[in-house]
């Protein structure tokens, strides 16, 4: 057996390769997808911890969480297509409009 | 030993019969389509190769595997090549599932005619089809060129208005077998003696045009519509990927009849379970009925196939949109209710 | 090692790689293919893990769903390869703090706490649909029907957004 440990450890480093690649990226696309992986290493977090208190309620989360995932990328991506119509680019630094 | 046998041996030999069955009546399929078509048609079709034409897609494959790889100059190499294998393999993947019949005795050791029973079933087949349409999207994207780019782009909206129209017809189903597993599924229209596409047809019917449209055949194949996009999504790709593609697609038309029998129409039950004095035909081995109600729905695949003439985008969105989806909500609801009430 | 943590270790290992690998194309598409395989491999994990029911999800939502918005939307921007913008330096000195933080953590776990890695005992609890069914609808039914509305909230504001005229 696998002791819990080392999945959370695991689910840490995917958070820190999303984290990094979400502050050095430059396109929203790679951003957004660097939240998903964010995202997925928290609910293997979740699954883990399932798995070691013999309770279903951490996969009831993480139900709820791949639904947020799914309303977000779609709200997200709307959002992206509509500034890369009106502005022609995707990359974050160009995107300063509200900066004064 | 016993282990190494069960878990390891068993399992292998499994895979192997079940890739060989798909790769051999692949091969069966394509000719008999042609020849099938031919005759509809009143061409003639293959009939130089062996006896009737019948090694003539014995012939191509060895072509097909033996040509040069073309790659062209502007392609995305890395999306090139993996998008032929994510479309290859995802049709294959999913017979795993597939439970061609109930139990066997060899050498008094059980033997279940499925490689694998998941409680997930229906989920995991219907994740790994939608994952199937990325080798469209991305193949067709990589090729960068005008046609393909149009075809995947077609393809990809019409897999996804088409999916949701399948999954809302499994919805309906569901209330009666209570499973998602396909065996459980089996065993429940067993104990209820009557198979599902008696008890809802509405769902059977729009399953298979759901079907028909996932696996891009005529009248749907919009993605690869000969007269408009040249080839589709695969017009740049040639030889051994190419090939990846033709399988595919023939294995989803297997799939897809494997799945309506066994949702549908009693997997390897025989006809009419609740007739009694039909009982003798139980000793016929089930899985002759599993293939046999599969030949018959690969049958009605090609039946459309030669005589549909295709929609129109516009039309094809709109069957999905506005008729199946709505359908597939009402059957539930209205199936929803006949349950409560009669409980 | 039994074959199952030998199953463990792969799938982890796999996901690591992948996920090094999304991170470091410069391509957004080759990022969203590796992305794709990255979750199927989490998923893997899901099924050893005994969540049955949630790593059917992730493959049908996850990898079938939303990663087929991805693209789809990579395939209407053109892409440009995003190359030679200079991030500012208060962002590279942020990214080095985390990184340098939630990565010493990492290691600090791994050599000197091993014992806080305790092997617990696993029992069964297993996520079949059944299982996963009836406590969605009978303990978290509101939270369900709530997490309903919020699709239906980002559906008609998707389709909102993408109207010609806003």
């Amino acid at each position: 057996m696998i002791p819990i440990g080392y999945y959370l450890i695991l689910s840490g480093i995917l958070f820190t390769l999303g984290i990094i690649a979400f502050f050095i990226k430059k396109d929203l696309i790679t951003m957004f997808m660097s939240i998903e992986i964010m995202l997925n290493s928290a609910n293997l977090a979740f699954i883990a911890f399932s798995r070691n208190l013999l309770s279903i309620n951490g996969q009831i989360v993480v139900f709820f969480i791949i639904t947020l995932a799914a309303a977000e990328a779609c709200l997200g991506l709307a959002i992206i297509l509509l500034i890369f119509r009106q502005r022609k680019t995707i990359r974050s630094e160009e995107i300063n409009l509200m900066k004064g | 030993m016993s282990i190494f046998i069960d878990f390891v041996l068993i399992p292998i030999i499994k895979i192997l019969v079940i890739v060989t069955f798909v790769f051999v009546s692949v091969l069966i399929l394509i000719w008999i389509e042609r020849r099938f078509q031919g005759f509809v048609q009143s061409r003639l079709g293959p009939n130089r190769v062996g006896p009737q034409g019948i090694l003539q897609s014995v012939a191509d494959a060895i072509k097909l595997l033996t040509k040069e790889d073309v790659i062209p100059n502007q392609v995305d190499r890395f999306i090139f090549n993996i998008s032929p294998i994510i479309a290859f393999v995802t049709a294959l993947v999913v017979f795993a599932l597939i439970p061609f019949g109930a139990e066997l005795n060899i050498f008094g050791r059980k033997i279940t005619l499925y490689l694998a029973d998941l409680n997930i079933g229906l989920l995991f087949i219907i994740g790994f089809n939608s994952i199937g349409v990325f080798g469209i999207i991305l193949g067709g994207w990589a090729a960068k060129s005008k046609y393909p780019l149009l075809g995947s782009l077609r393809s990809a909206s019409q897999m996804i208005s088409y999916e949701v129209a399948l999954i809302m017809s499994l919805v309906s189903v569901l209330f009666f077998s209570r499973s998602l597993s396909l065996v459980e599924i089996v065993k429940a229209q067993q104990e209820m003696k009557v198979w599902f596409a008696f008890i809802q047809p509405l769902a059977f019917f729009i399953f298979f045009i759901a079907g028909v449209a996932e696996s891009n055949r005529l009248p749907f194949d919009l993605p690869e519509a000969e007269s408009e996009l040249v080839g589709g999504f695969h017009t740049e790709y040639s030889g051994m990927k190419f090939a990846f593609y033709f399988v595919a697609e023939f294995a989803h038309v297997i799939f897809f009849s494997a799945l309506v029998t066994v949702l549908f129409f009693g997997g390897w039950l025989r006809p009419f379970p609740n007739v009694d004095w039909l009982n003798f035909l139980d000793y016929i081995p089930p899985v002759f009925w599993f293939l046999g109600k599969l030949a018959f729905f690969v049958f009605i695949f090609m039946w459309i196939r030669a005589t549909w003439p295709r929609y129109r985008y516009d039309q094809l969105e709109m069957i999905s949109w506005k008729w199946l989806i709505p359908l597939a909500l009402v059957n539930i609801f209205i199936t929803g209710l006949i349950v409560i009430l009669v409980k | 090692m039994s074959l199952y943590s030998g199953f463990i270790y792969f799938f982890g290992i796999l996901s690591i790689f992948l996920g090094i690998m999304v991170i470091t194309r410069k391509n957004a598409i080759h990022s969203a293919v590796y992305l794709i395989f990255c979750i199927l491999s989490i998923a893997g994990l899901f099924f050893l893990l005994q969540a049955e029911f949630i790593a059917g999800i992730q493959i049908i939502v996850y990898a079938g769903g939303i990663m087929v918005i991805y693209v789809f939307t990579i395939l209407l921007i053109k892409l440009e390869v995003v190359k030679g913008l200079k991030r500012r330096w208060e962002i590279k000195l942020i990214t080095a703090i985390v990184f340098s933080a939630l990565s010493g953590e990492i290691l600090y776990l791994l050599l000197r706490k091993r014992e806080a890695l305790l092997p617990e005992e696993y029992g069964i609890a297993k996520g079949t649909v059944q299982a996963v069914g009836s406590y969605l609808l009978r303990d978290y039914l509101i939270p369900f029907e709530v997490v309903s509305l919020l699709l239906l909230v980002a559906m008609i504001g998707a389709i909102m957004l993408s109207r010609k005229k806003v």
